[in-house]
């Protein structure tokens, strides 16, 4: 507690009309100790209360002017929250007159004549009171301060939180959600974009646990959702960035269940993973039925990314399809009696009419209608994404695609000269233009090694003329490395490497063909030596690395020039 | 020469303890508030004027109860009565009995001032 209560003497007020009276209580308080202030009718006790502000008022009722009656409760409103104890001086013995004192706010009478035992031990015991009552109010106050800090820290939570998770794709006409008001600090977090591939991705998670603390895990969950989905990467990239991101960073036993739709709008297909959320339901516009979106993982955060697993099922959406998704809060919402609505009722209903155009707006209802009065700091959600025809389907994907784009087929062709192969490394610049092919950014790492490797190929042994075979053994490694360090420093002039990339999509995913051709007069990548065995040993292994991860390797004559087609797929 | 049933000694001498050099100061506020309140009740009997009645026998009673002056009290609580209950009715007589009472307590009260 900050405040102290104060030790100071405690100052009580005096009011009565009678000097004798006055006199003798007066004489009797400042024995005891106390300090007294004194007043000779009621406008002058409240005048006395205002100014001096006494710890205890003891008001005489019968008094000119103002009586204490009416002193009392003015005095009384004046102390507000403040306990100020009033103690009517009496000789009235009469119970209504009595009980008028007590309705003005007395709290305790004292009759004639005075009595200094009496009178000490009520000072005493009402000092007491004013003392709790004060603790009292200054935790209440303390209380009162935390609950508005945490009410605003809570709102510039929200606000954070809805910049991050920036809802504008949840506005497209396909899709339709309920969030209750209390869901994001419950730790419910619905995301939705469309990405530059033309899929709309949608997740739906509820973390562990309840208030802020559940709240946090979404933060990172959205921006890694967004900033992915933005890019181009695939649901199974993005459930493991996701996945990788919380395992190493949220608490244990806190993780988000989660359930991700990628629906392509062109190709008419969902994919569902599904982790710890109830299961969700396509219902299906031709065939009346519902299908329903079993849970086959465990939830996000819970294994390490090298038991992940990010596979999905499929399944083919047409036109007027619905899928479903909703947060355990509805089968937990509980009633005024403390009944929940419950797996069964809510199957029940999803079961009850196949044709139901209104399911979203039904379960939402039957709900709310179970939850009645009762309690109101519920985390509800339910999301609703209906497959489009063709004509609201292109609507769709130009919203998604709005202001974006990104490569598909182009060709570029770089050369380096002496000056820049002596000092400039060319690999973030070359990764960051094929990035921007959303199918090829998929394949960063694999695509590093294969264009790394065919450039210090061309460096070290076409310009620089290094033999491979230099590196059998430790020493020659280091003698390797001082040789390319001193070739590259007296390099002459007209040395070059030139990187030629040229990109063509096609409808299983595209192709990305590398050519790389330098000054040097031509070498012989494979450098191969007989073994006894009769077995090609590569002393520059990258070769049969760069056969490995490309569709081909052609070395061109005479020997300057190396080629390699890489190959990616779209993810279904 | 203390009236015993007018004044009520050990209380008294509790007063004289407690107020000390302040005890013969007591017995003047008493005696010209209870003068003054006289005065008025006087006015207000033959005016028959019922609340002032009421509200000046009250202040007498309680500071007479206060200075151990019991019988003074006790008449005055009927005066209280009567004005209470707008009584006109025995109002002289009652207040009869207390001047004659008084004028006791005022002597007696004379006699226990300190030296």
């Amino acid at each position: 507690m900050s405040k102290e209560i104060p030790q100071s003497p405690i100052k009580v007020l005096i009011a009565d009309d009678s000097p004798v009276d006055r006199f003798i209580l007066q004489t009797m308080l400042e024995r005891l100790g106390y300090r007294v202030v004194l007043a000779e009718d009621g406008q002058q006790a409240i005048e006395r209360f205002l100014t001096e502000k006494p710890d205890l008022v003891f008001l005489d009722v019968l008094m000119p002017n103002v009586d204490g009656v009416e002193a009392a409760s003015s005095i009384k409103e004046a102390a507000g929250e403040d306990f100020i104890p009033v103690i009517f001086l009496t000789s009235l013995v009469d119970a209504p007159s009595l009980a008028r004192c007590l309705d003005a706010g007395g709290d305790d009478f004292l009759s004639k004549p005075y009595n200094q035992i009496i009178i000490e031990a009520k000072i005493k015991a009402f000092s007491r009171m004013r003392v709790m009552n004060r603790t009292l109010s200054l935790q209440k106050n303390l209380i009162e301060r935390n609950n508005k800090h945490l009410l605003q820290e809570q709102t510039v939570a929200k606000q954070v939180f809805d910049r991050i998770a920036n809802t504008s794709s949840l506005k497209l006409s396909i899709i339709r959600y309920y969030m209750s008001p209390m869901a994001v600090f419950n730790g419910d977090v619905l995301l939705a974009d469309i990405s530059p591939t033309g899929s709309l991705m949608v997740l739906l998670g509820d973390f562990t646990g309840h208030g802020l603390p559940a709240a946090i895990g979404s933060m990172p969950l959205a921006s890694i959702f967004y900033g992915m989905v933005n890019k181009g990467f695939g649901m199974s990239e993005i459930l493991r960035e996701i996945n990788g991101k919380l395992n190493k960073t949220l608490p244990m036993g806190l993780f988000c269940c989660a359930t991700f739709l990628d629906i392509n709008l062109r190709k008419k297909r969902l994919l569902v993973w599904s982790g710890g959320l109830p299961d969700g339901a396509i219902y299906r516009a031709g065939g009346k039925t519902v299908e329903r979106l079993a849970s086959r993982n465990l939830p996000l955060a819970i294994l390490s990314n090298q038991s992940f697993k990010a596979e999905a099922v499929r399944y083919v959406l047409e036109p007027g399809d619905r899928v479903l998704l909703w947060s355990d809060g509805i089968q937990e919402a509980r009633n005024t009696e403390g009944v929940m609505f419950g797996e069964e009722r809510l199957n029940a209903l999803l079961e009850q009419e196949l044709d139901n155009v209104h399911i979203f707006d039904d379960i939402l209802q039957k709900v709310q209608h179970h939850i009645g009065e009762g309690e109101r700091d519920d985390d509800v959600s339910l999301v609703e994404v209906r497959f489009p025809d063709e004509a609201e389907a292109a609507e769709v994907e130009k919203q998604g695609s709005r202001g974006r784009g990104c490569l598909q087929d182009w060709s570029l062709d770089f050369r380096l000269e002496a000056s820049s192969l002596r000092v400039f490394d060319p690999m973030p610049l070359l990764l960051h233009i094929t990035s921007e092919v959303p199918g090829l950014r998929q394949s960063n790492s694999v695509l590093f090694t294969v264009i790394s490797e065919l450039y210090n190929n061309a460096v070290e042994h076409g310009v620089l003329g290094l033999k491979s075979s230099i590196k059998q053994s430790p020493q020659g490694f280091a003698e390797y490395y001082r040789l390319r360090k001193e070739g590259l420093e007296n390099l002459p002039k007209d040395c070059f490497v030139i990187l030629e990339f040229s990109h063509k999509v096609d409808p299983g995913g595209g192709v990305l063909r590398i050519r790389v051709r330098d000054s040097g007069a031509g070498f012989c990548p494979d450098e191969t030596v007989a073994t006894p065995g009769g077995v090609p040993i590569y002393h520059g292994r990258g070769f049969a690395l760069l056969r490995s991860m490309c569709e081909s390797i052609t070395v061109l004559p005479p020997g300057n020039c190396v080629e390699a087609q890489f190959r990616w797929l779209a993810e279904d | 020469m203390v009236d015993e049933a007018s004044l009520n000694a050990e209380m008294l001498n509790e007063l004289r303890e407690l107020l000390a050099e302040n005890f013969n100061e007591l017995i003047n506020r008493y005696i010209a508030d209870s003068q003054s309140r006289f005065n008025t009740l006087q006015t207000a009997i033959s005016e028959l004027n019922f609340k002032v009645i009421y509200y000046e026998a009250h202040g007498i009673k309680g500071s007479s109860r206060n200075m151990g002056a019991n019988i003074l009290a006790e008449i005055m609580a009927r005066l209280e009565a009567l004005g209470q209950g707008q009584t006109a009715q025995g109002l002289a007589e009652v207040f009869a009995d207390a001047q004659a009472e008084y004028a006791r307590v005022v002597t007696g009260l004379e006699a226990f001032r300190s030296a």
